[in-house]
């Protein structure tokens, strides 16, 4: 062996092969089983950082996994749990593969912080499973024990944040978040048999395959009976109202639905969607008998605003630097989990975590994602099944997705100065929910995609093309005449929000791929990525 | 036999309920006649039950406010989600049945409407089995085209209400 | 040597081989290959076996819930 190839092979094994081919790139592509996307090995990233990934990432997270679940609610109910519902026994086990999907060929700084994001999200899908099984009449003969009189089920597009006011007597665990909407990152297969179910009773195809999904879960009796109560909502659309329709009949406990107005800028508007809240607030307190708190309320909103402001900071960082140390999917993942869960002890900690690793690549000018070619925005709903598309979309292509659509939601702070503002700010929240602003909230609000793009300095579009939503397909057109007159670079991405077999991942990455081969007419960075067959994996 | 005089012979075989989604096709409610049911109570979005009743206006009253109560205290549309109001909607389908003597109901959804999607799914269970009461339960497009399938569909539907009323008849 | 001595040289002894057989498992992604060969289709066929009832039977009382009204 040439001494120029021993020392090559020394450095690589210190430091990790490089990301591009041109410098004897690390072809990731290369350690994946065909079809099953399983490793044949690990990615070696390198002395120091494939280290830091065994220990702090993949046994940190199964040791505290473990722990979490000893906590929260015990081994028996998980167990118990586990045989009960295919949602946890298929998709939550395999979680860890979740994270290397994620979190492939990245390194250093961007790679810690991106894993404390989701081990995070992991904590919090741990804590809602438990308590659903704790609370559970099914795994516990029928009892309604002290624990299920005291949970509250809601949809998971209804805010976290209007139950704050008995925060510690009552705990909100949504319906559909951990049977449905996680698990379609974590394994895109479990979801399809809700949409099948539903689709068996006589349900059309086309609504929106997130509230098939949904009211599929229903139909295969397939969701814990872990709450005496339930709050149900009309956002973001339609589907999610007739959903409710379903849920209610098989569900059959009292409910109250949320009808928020799907008007966003008119203050009359915001008058009654304040009202809803109160009239919700009164429907908890009537079926708990647990009178509605201020001061919990106050405390909480400001808590929630403390992770509002470090949001922003986050932001300040990502649009004028390249030391943002969150990939795609991380940040879009954990901003929509956090804000829409509400506010919770795990936020915080992560933040705090994250918030060291930001400030020390600021201040050492670390290039988090040092192969940014391009400097991307991510625009309407995220395939769930693919939500990692972006991290292919880096290593392949140096498309750097920096931020998305979802993360601007739930862009304000709520003022607690008094009850009325309190409310105004809650109902504003409301109207600028996930989807509901920036996807069906009309032109100004969709096309406040111009404003971003500039404000986080970025020169490509993803725009994401949910075929089956209603909503934002009718503006299609409208999209393209604006990327053409402002001559922006643009590509879709075709999906069908969790079921992968509409359009499949190798589908979005050959449309990617033709996009950036004869628009861009660019050369990848790591060839091996360009085609692979992973139609078999989680 | 040789006296006897034949029936009168009936103009349509079953009479029906239309109910629901958008529909301002009269092909289509013609469709469903010239397959031998007659619509005598139309509850879909552009029809009598829906729209075209008398919207009281009380002495005083600020019309436009008449007419705004009107829709929220009257209107079936799914897209009310109060529990009370989503479960009473199949009752009233089923009053409607009674109330103009029908035999059974057609319901209608429009394709792309999420809403009588969804309702549809219950109300085919509910009606049947709660309140007994045969359901055709059909897509449809905004405009009628697939009109060979749904003749198909209505025929069927006819003839099952048909044998339904001779074995009742029967018993 | 003594005997406390022996211990810890036993003890890290063990942890070196723990952390040698747990990173094999790492590096080889053995933890998702036994997931995806064998617990995975063990449960789904477990669940696909499962006895579920059907919700299509489940009852719909019209008048359960009581007609909702906005206070003053």
């Amino acid at each position: 062996m040439a001494k120029k190839d021993i020392k090559k092979a020394l450095r690589d094994f210190w430091y990790g092969k490089p990301h591009s081919a041109e410098e004897g790139g690390r072809r990731l592509g290369d350690l994946h089983e065909e079809k099953t996307h399983l490793y044949k090995h690990r990615e070696w990233r390198g002395v120091k950082d494939t280290l830091y990934y065994f220990y702090m990432i993949w046994l940190y997270n199964y040791i505290f996994m473990v722990k979490d679940v000893m906590v929260m609610g015990g081994p028996l109910n998980f167990a118990k749990g586990v045989w009960r519902y295919r949602w946890v026994g298929q998709t939550y086990l395999p979680v860890l593969h979740w994270f290397d999907r994620g979190l492939e060929g990245m390194r250093g700084e961007a790679m810690k912080a991106s894993a404390w994001h989701y081990r995070a999200m992991v904590s919090t899908t741990i804590r809602q499973f438990q308590r659903m099984f704790a609370a559970d009449t099914r795994l516990h003969g029928g009892k309604q024990n002290e624990l299920y009189k005291h949970t509250i089920a809601h949809n998971e597009t209804v805010w976290g944040g209007v139950f704050y006011p008995w925060d510690g007597e009552i705990t909100n665990v949504p319906l559909e978040m951990i049977p449905y909407f996680v698990t379609c990152h974590v394994n895109s297969h479990t979801v399809l048999n809700y949409i099948d179910a539903v689709q068996s009773i006589g349900l059309p195809g086309d609504p929106c395959p997130m509230c098939q999904a949904e009211a599929g879960i229903f139909v295969l009796d397939d969701v814990p009976d872990y709450a005496p109560a339930v709050v149900t909502c009309n956002e973001a659309c339609d589907a999610s109202v007739s959903t409710s329709t379903l849920q209610d009949w098989f569900f059959d406990k009292p409910l109250f639905s949320l009808p928020m107005p799907m008007q966003f800028d008119d203050p009359l508007v915001k008058k009654y969607c304040a009202r809803e809240i109160e009239e919700l607030w009164k429907f908890v307190e009537q079926q708990y008998g647990i009178p509605f708190s201020w001061d919990k309320l106050v405390r909480k909103l400001e808590q929630q605003n403390e992770l509002q402001r470090f949001e922003w900071e986050k932001w300040e960082v990502d649009a004028k630097t390249s030391y943002y140390p969150i990939n795609g999917v991380a940040q879009a993942l954990y901003r929509i989990y956090q804000t829409q869960y509400g506010d919770w002890e795990i936020w915080h900690v992560t933040d705090r975590k994250v918030r060291r690793i930001m400030e020390k690549c600021v201040s050492k000018k670390i290039n988090t994602f040092p192969q940014t070619r391009h400097r991307v925005i991510a625009w309407s709903c995220a395939p769930l099944y693919y939500s990692n598309w972006c991290t292919w979309a880096y290593n392949c292509w140096g498309l750097n997705v920096v931020i998305n659509m979802d993360s601007l939601m739930f862009d304000m702070e709520i003022r607690t100065d008094s009850y009325e503002h309190a409310l105004e700010d809650m109902a504003q929240y409301h109207l600028w929910a996930p989807m509901r602003r920036m996807a069906v909230g009309g032109m100004k609000h969709m096309f406040e995609l111009w404003e971003y793009m500039e404000k986080f300095n970025c020169d490509m579009v993803a725009m994401y093309d949910q075929l089956q939503c209603k909503g934002v397909q009718g503006l299609h057109g409208l999209f393209e005449d604006e990327f053409r007159d402002r001559n922006i670079k643009a590509f879709w991405i075709p999906h069908a929000l969790p079921d992968s077999r509409t359009v499949s991942r190798a589908e979005i990455r050959s449309l990617i791929n033709d996009y950036m081969t004869t628009v861009m007419h660019e050369e990848p960075l790591d060839p091996s990525l360009l085609d692979f067959d992973d139609s078999m994996t989680w | 036999m040789k006296t006897r005089k034949p029936d009168r012979k009936k103009e349509f075989r079953c009479r029906v309920v239309l109910a629901g989604s958008e529909n301002d096709d009269p092909e289509f409610t013609k469709l469903i006649e010239s397959c031998g049911a007659r619509v005598v109570c139309d509850r879909y979005c552009y029809g009598s039950m829906e729209s075209r009743q008398i919207i009281h206006i009380p002495e005083g009253e600020d019309p436009l406010l008449a007419i705004a109560r009107h829709y929220l205290e009257t209107s079936n549309c799914p897209r009310f989600m109060p529990q009370d109001e989503m479960r009473a909607r199949k009752r009233r389908i089923a009053e409607l049945a009674k109330e103009y003597k029908a035999d059974g109901v057609i319901i209608a959804s429009n394709k792309f409407c999420e809403y009588w999607s969804y309702e549809r799914v219950i109300d085919t269970v509910i009606l049947r089995r709660d309140f007994g009461l045969p359901v055709c339960s059909i897509e449809k497009e905004y405009i009628n085209s697939a009109s060979g399938q749904l003749r198909t569909r209505f025929q069927a539907f006819v003839e099952s209400v048909e044998i339904k009323q001779i074995q009742e008849e029967g018993k | 040597m003594c005997k406390f001595g022996k211990f810890l040289l036993k003890a890290c002894g063990v942890l070196l081989l723990a952390n040698a057989a747990l990173f094999c498992v790492f590096f080889f992604d053995l933890d998702g290959k036994l997931l995806f060969r064998v617990v995975e289709p063990f449960l789904k066929n477990h669940y696909d076996k499962m006895e579920r009832k059907d919700t299509l039977k489940a009852p719909y009382e019209i008048d359960k819930f009581p007609k909702y009204s906005y206070d003053s």
